[in-house]
C-alpha cells in the first residue's frame, strides 16, 4: 500500500486536534477570556516596593504611590480613596466599604489591561493631633464609577499602611 | 425691596444651576463619555489611546485645570462621535473575519482527508515517472 492507513489515520488525528485547539484560541481571542479583575497596590515614595514610612506627622505634605492594573475586559473610572482607621471594626472588606470619611481622593481613568502608577501627595489634617502618638491605619480604597446606576461603587480592592502619626 | 432681593437671589440661583450644568469636570458628563468609551470597547473598536487622553482630561479636573480639562474632553468626545458613526461596521468586520478564521481552521482536516491522499499519491507518480518495469530473469 501506498500511503499506509495507520500514518493516514494519524496524521488526520494530529490535524483534527490543531484545528480545533486553533479555532478555540481564535474565539477565545475574540470573546474575551477570564474573569474580569482589578487590582490596587501600594508603593513607597520612589514607587518602589519597600521603604514604607512608619510615622507621619500630622499636618506635613507626605507622598506615596498607588497602582492599579485594570482587567474588567472595558475602560473603567476609578477613583482611590484615603481613609484613617483607628479600630479593626472600621476596616473595609472585600464587600464593604470603611465607614470613616476619606480625606483625600484621586480619580483616574483606564483602558483594559491598561495599568497606572502615580504618586498620591497628602497630609494628615489637623482635626486628627488627637491621634498623635497612637497607631492608625492608612486605607486605601478602589471605587469604580459604573453607567448602569450613574454612581461609584466599592470594588472591594483595599490596601492599607499601619503607621504612628506624630503631633 | 424684598422683591427685589428675592428676584435677584432667584437669578443668582439660575445662573449657578446653568453653569453647572455646563460643567465640563460634572460626573454627568464624565459619565457620558465613559459609557460611550465602553460601547467602542465592547465593539472591539481600538480607543485605549482615547481612554488614555481621558484619564489626563480627569486629571486635570482633579487637579482645578480647568481650560485643560475642558479642551481634553472636547477632543476626546469629539473623536469618540466620530467612532460611535463606524463601531457597528467595526464590529460586523472583525465578527466576520473571526467567523471565516474559525470556519477556515475547522474546513482543515476534512481537507486533509479529503486531498492528502491524492496529493501524496500524485506525488508518489510523478517522482517514478521514468522508472520501468524490468523482467525478471
Amino acid at each position: 500500500m501506498i500511503l499506509d492507513e495507520e500514518v493516514f489515520a494519524l496524521i488526520v488525528a494530529v490535524t483534527v486536534v490543531a484545528s480545533v485547539i486553533s479555532a478555540a484560541l481564535t474565539l477565545r481571542d475574540f470573546m474575551g477570556y477570564g474573569e474580569p479583575f482589578i487590582s490596587l497596590g501600594l508603593l513607597d515614595r520612589d514607587c518602589k516596593i519597600g521603604y514604607y514610612p512608619s510615622r507621619l506627622p500630622i499636618g506635613a505634605n507626605h507622598t506615596l504611590c498607588v497602582f492599579i492594573y485594570n482587567g474588567m475586559r472595558k475602560p473603567v473610572l476609578y477613583e482611590v480613596k484615603l481613609k484613617i482607621v483607628t479600630n479593626a471594626s472600621a476596616m473595609p472588606t472585600d464587600s464593604t466599604p470603611s465607614p470613616v470619611d476619606e480625606i483625600a481622593r484621586w480619580r483616574g481613568a483606564l483602558p483594559h489591561a491598561g495599568n497606572a502608577t502615580f504618586k498620591v501627595n497628602f497630609t494628615i489634617p489637623e482635626k486628627h493631633s488627637r491621634l498623635a502618638g497612637s497607631k492608625v491605619i492608612l486605607v486605601f480604597e478602589l471605587w469604580l464609577y459604573d453607567t448602569k446606576s450613574m454612581g461609584w461603587f466599592y470594588s472591594g480592592r483595599w490596601t492599607s499602611l499601619h503607621v504612628t502619626l506624630e503631633g | 425691596m424684598r422683591k427685589l432681593a428675592v428676584l435677584a437671589l432667584l437669578a443668582l440661583l439660575l445662573s449657578c444651576r446653568s453653569a453647572l450644568a455646563n460643567d465640563v469636570c460634572s460626573e454627568e458628563n464624565l459619565a457620558r463619555i465613559l459609557k460611550e468609551l465602553e460601547y467602542l470597547s465592547d465593539k472591539r473598536v481600538d480607543a485605549d489611546g482615547l481612554v488614555r487622553e481621558f484619564d489626563v482630561a480627569v486629571r486635570a479636573c482633579e487637579g482645578g485645570e480647568r481650560s485643560k480639562a475642558e479642551e481634553m474632553l472636547t477632543k476626546v468626545s469629539a473623536k469618540v462621535t466620530s467612532l460611535l458613526s463606524e463601531a457597528e461596521r467595526v464590529f460586523a468586520l472583525k465578527l466576520a473575519k473571526t467567523v471565516t478564521e474559525v470556519v477556515s481552521l475547522l474546513l482543515v482536516p476534512v481537507l486533509v482527508y479529503i486531498y492528502l491522499p491524492r496529493v501524496y499519491l500524485s506525488l508518489w507518480y510523478r517522482s517514478r515517472k521514468y522508472w520501468y518495469v524490468v523482467k525478471k530473469r
